[in-house]
C-alpha cells in the first residue's frame, strides 16, 4: 500500500501545471501573432517531448516510450480540439 | 555500489508518487494552455488581450489542478483510513481468525503451511496490524 499524501500531490502538481503552462505563455510573448497557432502547435509537441524525457529520467524508466506516448496523447487531445473549434466554425485562418 | 542498506536508493518507485502527480500537472499545463490560446488566436484577438487570457488560464489551471489533486488523493486516504480502521476492529474482534488469514496469504505467495502458520505467529507479535495492512490490503 502506497502512502497518500494529498498536500504534497496538490503542492507538486500545481507547480507542475505553472511551469507548463509558462511555456506557451512564453511562446504567445514571442512568436509572431499572424502564425501564433502553428507556433502554439509545433513547440506544444517539442514541449511534450521534453516533458516525455525528464519524467522518464526521474523515474528511471525507458526514455523513448514515455516521449512516444505523451506525445501521440498530447497531439491526439490537442487536435480534437481544434477539430471541435472547426465544427464550431472558428478555422484556424 | 549495492549493499543491503542502501539498496533501496538504486530504485526509483518511491518516486512514484509525486512524480504521477508532476507529469499530471505540466501535461495538463501544456497541453489545456496552449489549445485555450489557440482558441482565443483564432478569434482575432489583439496579442494584449491573447496575453490576458492565457495568463487567466495558467492561474486558474494550477489553482485548480491542486484542489483536485487535494480532494482526490484526501478521498483515497480515507479509503485507506477506513480500511486500516476496520482493521484495527477485525484485529480486536476476532484474532484467531485474522491469524489464519495472514498465514492463508503467506501460503498462497508459496509458503508452506507450517512455515506460513509460523511466519503470521511472530509478525503479529511484532506489531499485528502492521503485519496485516502491508499484506492484507
Amino acid at each position: 500500500m502506497t502512502e497518500a499524501k494529498p498536500l504534497q500531490a496538490a503542492f507538486t502538481s500545481g507547480a507542475a501545471f505553472t511551469v507548463g503552462a509558462a511555456l506557451p505563455l512564453t511562446v504567445i510573448l514571442l512568436a509572431p501573432i499572424e502564425r501564433m497557432e502553428y507556433f502554439l502547435y509545433s513547440f506544444s509537441i517539442v514541449f511534450l517531448m521534453v516533458l516525455g524525457m525528464v519524467s522518464a529520467k526521474i523515474g528511471g524508466s525507458k526514455v523513448s516510450v514515455a516521449i512516444l506516448r505523451i506525445t501521440i496523447w498530447g497531439t491526439l487531445a490537442m487536435g480534437a480540439s481544434v477539430a471541435i473549434g472547426y465544427l464550431l466554425g472558428v478555422s484556424i485562418r | 555500489m549495492y549493499s543491503l542498506d542502501n539498496y533501496l536508493s538504486f530504485h526509483y518507485i518511491n518516486r512514484s508518487n509525486w512524480l504521477r502527480a508532476a507529469v499530471l500537472g505540466a501535461n495538463d499545463g501544456i497541453i489545456s494552455v496552449s489549445s485555450l490560446a489557440a482558441g482565443v488566436v483564432a478569434s482575432g484577438t489583439s496579442r494584449e488581450n491573447l496575453i490576458i487570457a492565457t495568463v487567466a488560464s495558467l492561474i486558474a489551471g494550477a489553482l485548480s489542478m491542486s484542489a483536485g489533486e487535494y480532494v482526490s488523493v484526501s478521498s483515497q486516504k480515507d479509503t485507506e483510513n477506513a480500511d486500516i480502521q476496520r482493521e484495527m476492529k477485525e484485529l480486536r474482534d476476532m484474532p484467531e481468525f485474522e491469524l489464519k488469514h495472514l498465514a492463508k496469504i503467506y501460503e498462497d505467495r508459496g509458503l508452506k503451511p507450517e512455515t506460513a502458520l509460523m511466519v503470521a505467529k511472530e509478525l503479529m507479535e511484532v506489531d499485528p496490524l502492521a503485519a496485516h495492512i502491508r499484506d492484507e490490503l
